[in-house]
């Protein structure tokens, strides 16, 4: 710790003012406010502070998100944690770049971009596909709205909806069949391109043609799909995690799930046809992945508590619906991002709403 | 009666019940600025006063406002600027605190101009606030109030304990209130705001009080801010429909009532204040009771590094800095808050389970032991970032605003629609900005913006004129 601090002392030269690296202060910074707590001092009141920051924050999400890591491995692989680090190389350089043209320090928020990125990928991808999909999420979905707190969508799923669309025959083909028992699949499927045994059959895919998996699969994960979003289990332990500790709103997974769940069983006795059954489609694909780990990124979501309730409905409800009438088997990334579409207006409503009260108060 | 919001801070250094005597300084120094406005000095350097004689008067829109001395003793004018000085310094000759030659008053024999003047001039005044001038009640020209809220609950870490000064005071407490229907309309009544009506104080105080004054007791949660004036006056009329919006309504704390109680009932000037003193920084947070003008620094003597230790007049929400070198307890002080200063930077800090820090949210290990922050100082705790709308700061907010909206609204100068928003419904209670995990300064934000509306409202206004 003291050689830590040590050498961030020694190098601060170089990095401020007329410094060799002057210009890459931000890095310094990072790596400094990285280990070291922060620096300030109030200026204002009140003089003493809550303890959250937000590099706490940030670190509680990944936290949360590491049961459905450790799942990832164990089912497709150690391939899930390069996919991992070419997301955070590429997403941490882009970060990088620009705070440096903006001169403002470089946020946590890229920590959480970088870890969630290839967990709602399919475990197949190519490496240089997720590198691609990571720079344009973060490039597009955050550092053109001014970084960190300003962003409208969530940048992993703009990054996934590019490679969606660029890619479309990758990003439907290339799932991993799962692995099982003792060790599960750690060390197959090292390939930096495609691994040879991709499959095209996720569970959503599956039901359309008219084969249910079980729902005991499901719910453990053995299923094929994108590499952190198949284990129901392991979505749930971390999901409980965050709405334990207040990262996550409660609201927006109520929301998301109620209303999902709601017009799952209307559907369900109105059109048994089209509509799967309600514990199938809850289990299957990123519903409840999407439901705790990206719609409620507080960011791209409404500011308001009751826009919240607004949010999660819109989204459970575009989800279902998608599912059920349109092409697409999944409609998870679709409904959020049409919820971060939607968040400003549902936020205009609420203030507009809630503005009416003010003027007869004291 | 109802509330919205609200969090008190988990912190270490809570005072005990009870309270001490601190022992009476020989040399006692009053600063001559009191709610906003400096006070003249009517007396000159070397002259002999009485406990209760005027030392300096202003006059506001109140009405001659008086500062009565807390001591017998000789004034001493040690500034350079001998004629408008900023503070007097007092050498104590008689310790001892009589009645003196001030008069006594029956509640039921004594004119409201005659109540208001006695109250001007023993510096009681200041302590009443009114929902009208959002400040102290302007004396001739306001309708008199509807109801007037005593407030017996003081929630914010830490100051003055309504219960102890409740135990400590009672019958001048008591006295204090028979006086107060002179002050209202007819059939004005006395709301008592304490956390426990069943206690046995309260219930001594009903039976003390039947008769003399039409009074209710209301039983409130104790979360800070209900102490806020703005915060019991709308939860008043929240719960009293029979009161409009435009009827005034008083707010007064329990050690001005106290205070008031003695100087009318038994001439007994106001002389001294129940402080709390807590926080981390203090190795044996307690109650004193000390004369105003003692020096801030004979609260420290058991603080073993001093320097290491920001005080805070008031609470640690609303304190503000002092410089325990030159400040002195004052007429409306009831706590000094000892905030640690910043200590040596952690190693990875926010990696730690965090039994010794708590938070708003549930993120740390003491939400399970139950463990106070010990850990708090003056250090901002994180870094600046901008708004992540996770939204505790609408949660807190005991005003039902939206802050997060409002600082996106600032933040891109729109003053107006912040106004729209609610932003003159801020009560400044801190809580926001205490909350905030990006450790935007909100609190700073708003009371700016409210300032430059005042300013501009003032500014058409004298156009118009």
């Amino acid at each position: 710790m003291k050689l830590i601090a040590r050498m961030l002392e020694n190098a601060r030269p170089r990095f401020e003012g007329s410094g060799k690296f002057a210009a890459f202060h931000p890095v310094y910074q990072a790596a400094d406010n990285f280990f070291f707590a922060a620096r300030d001092e109030t200026a204002y009141a009140p003089f003493g502070r809550d303890a959250l920051d937000v590099k706490r924050y940030m670190s509680l999400v990944i936290v949360a998100l590491f049961p459905c890591f450790a799942a990832g491995v164990y089912f497709f692989g150690l391939r899930v944690l390069f996919m991992m680090l070419v997301a955070y190389a590429a997403g941490g350089a882009v970060e990088v770049l620009f705070s440096t043209i903006r001169k403002e320090e470089i946020n946590e928020g890229f920590l959480v971009t970088g870890f969630i990125f290839p967990l709602i990928l399919p475990p197949g991808l190519p490496l240089w596909m997720v590198a691609a999909g990571m720079i344009f999420g973060v490039l597009v979905g955050k550092e053109v709205f001014g970084g960190l707190g300003r962003n409208l969508f969530n940048p992993a799923l703009i990054g996934r909806c590019f490679l969606a669309l660029s890619y479309p025959g990758a990003m439907t083909k290339t799932w991993l069949p799962p692995a099982g028992g003792f060790g599960g699949n750690i060390f197959a499927n090292l390939s930096l391109f495609t691994p040879q045994n991709v499959t095209s059959a996720t569970p959503l895919v599956m039901a359309k043609s008219g084969h249910l998996s079980s729902l005991h699969q499901l719910f453990v994960g053995r299923v094929a799909g994108s590499a952190g979003e198949t284990s129901a289990v392991a979505i749930l332990v971390g999901g409980a995690f965050l709405l334990l500790v207040g990262v996550a709103n409660w609201r927006t997974v109520a929301g998301v799930l109620i209303s999902f769940v709601g017009l799952n069983v209307l559907l369900r006795s109105a059109a048994p046809a089209h509509a799967m059954p309600v514990l199938f489609n809850l289990l299957s694909g990123g519903l409840l992945f999407g439901a705790f780990f990206m719609a409620t990124d507080p960011v791209t979501s409404p500011v308001t508590q009751w826009g919240k309730w607004a949010y999660g409905i819109l989204i459970g409800v575009a989800t279902i619906l998608i599912r059920t009438f349109s092409v697409y088997v999944e409609g998870v990334m679709f409904a959020i991002l049409l919820g971060n579409i939607a968040a400003p207006l549902i936020d205009q409503t609420v203030i507009r709403h809630r503005s009416r009260g003010y003027r007869s108060d004291v | 009666m109802k509330f919205h919001g609200g969090y008190i801070p988990k912190v270490a250094g809570r005072p005990v019940s009870g309270v001490e005597k601190l022992r009476l300084p020989g040399v006692l120094s009053i600063s001559l600025l009191r709610h906003g406005t400096w006070y003249a000095a009517v007396v000159q350097d070397g002259q002999r006063v009485q406990c209760g004689d005027a030392l300096a008067e202003a006059s506001t829109a109140s009405g001659t406002l008086a500062l009565p001395s807390p001591v017998t003793g000789i004034v001493r004018i040690t500034e350079r600027n001998g004629k408008n000085p900023e503070r007097l310094v007092l050498e104590v000759t008689d310790p001892i605190v009589r009645p003196g030659n001030a008069e006594r008053f029956e509640p039921q024999r004594l004119t409201v101009d005659a109540m208001q003047r006695q109250l001007a001039k023993g510096g009681i005044w200041p302590f009443f606030w009114s929902s009208r001038s959002h400040g102290i009640p302007t004396m001739t020209a306001e309708e008199p109030p509807r109801a007037i809220i005593v407030n017996c609950i003081l929630t914010e870490p830490f100051r003055a304990r309504g219960k102890v000064v409740l135990r400590q005071e009672r019958d001048r407490i008591i006295e204090g209130i028979r006086f107060l229907p002179r002050l209202m309309q007819d059939y004005g009544r006395v709301e008592i705001i304490l956390a426990d009506a069943r206690d046995r104080v309260p219930q001594a105080m009903y039976r003390l009080l039947a008769g003399d004054a039409w009074v209710r007791f209301h039983a409130v949660p104790l979360t800070y801010p209900i102490e806020n004036p703005r915060i019991l006056a709308n939860a008043l009329r929240r719960f009293d429909r029979s009161l409009s919006m435009d009827d005034p309504l008083w707010v007064i704390d329990i050690q001005g009532v106290a205070a008031l109680g003695s100087w009318l009932g038994e001439g007994i000037p106001l002389h001294r204040r129940t402080v709390a003193v807590g926080g981390p920084g203090h190795p044996s947070p307690k109650h004193l009771s000390v004369r105003i003008g003692t020096p801030v620094k004979s609260l420290m003597h058991e603080i073993p590094a001093p320097e290491r230790v920001q005080v805070l007049r008031g609470g640690l929400l609303n304190g503000t800095p002092v410089d325990p070198k030159i400040d002195t307890v004052q007429y409306d002080d009831d706590a000094f808050f000892f905030l640690p200063k910043a200590p040596e930077r952690e190693f990875l800090a926010f990696l730690r389970p965090g039994f010794d820090r708590t938070s708003f949210s549930p993120c740390f290990a003491s939400r399970i032991t139950g463990a106070s922050d010990t850990h708090i100082s003056t250090s901002l705790r994180g870094e600046h970032r901008p708004c992540i709308a996770c939204g505790r700061c609408e949660e807190v907010c005991p005003a039902r605003l939206m802050p997060q909206i409002l600082h996106r609204l600032l933040y891109r100068g729109a003053i107006d629609e912040a106004q729209a928003a609610g932003l003159p419904g801020c009560v400044e209670c801190g809580l926001c900005t205490y909350v905030c995990p990006s450790k935007i300064d909100l609190q700073k934000q708003f009371t700016d913006a409210k300032a430059e509306i005042l300013r501009e409202q003032s500014e058409s206004e004298a156009r118009a004129l």
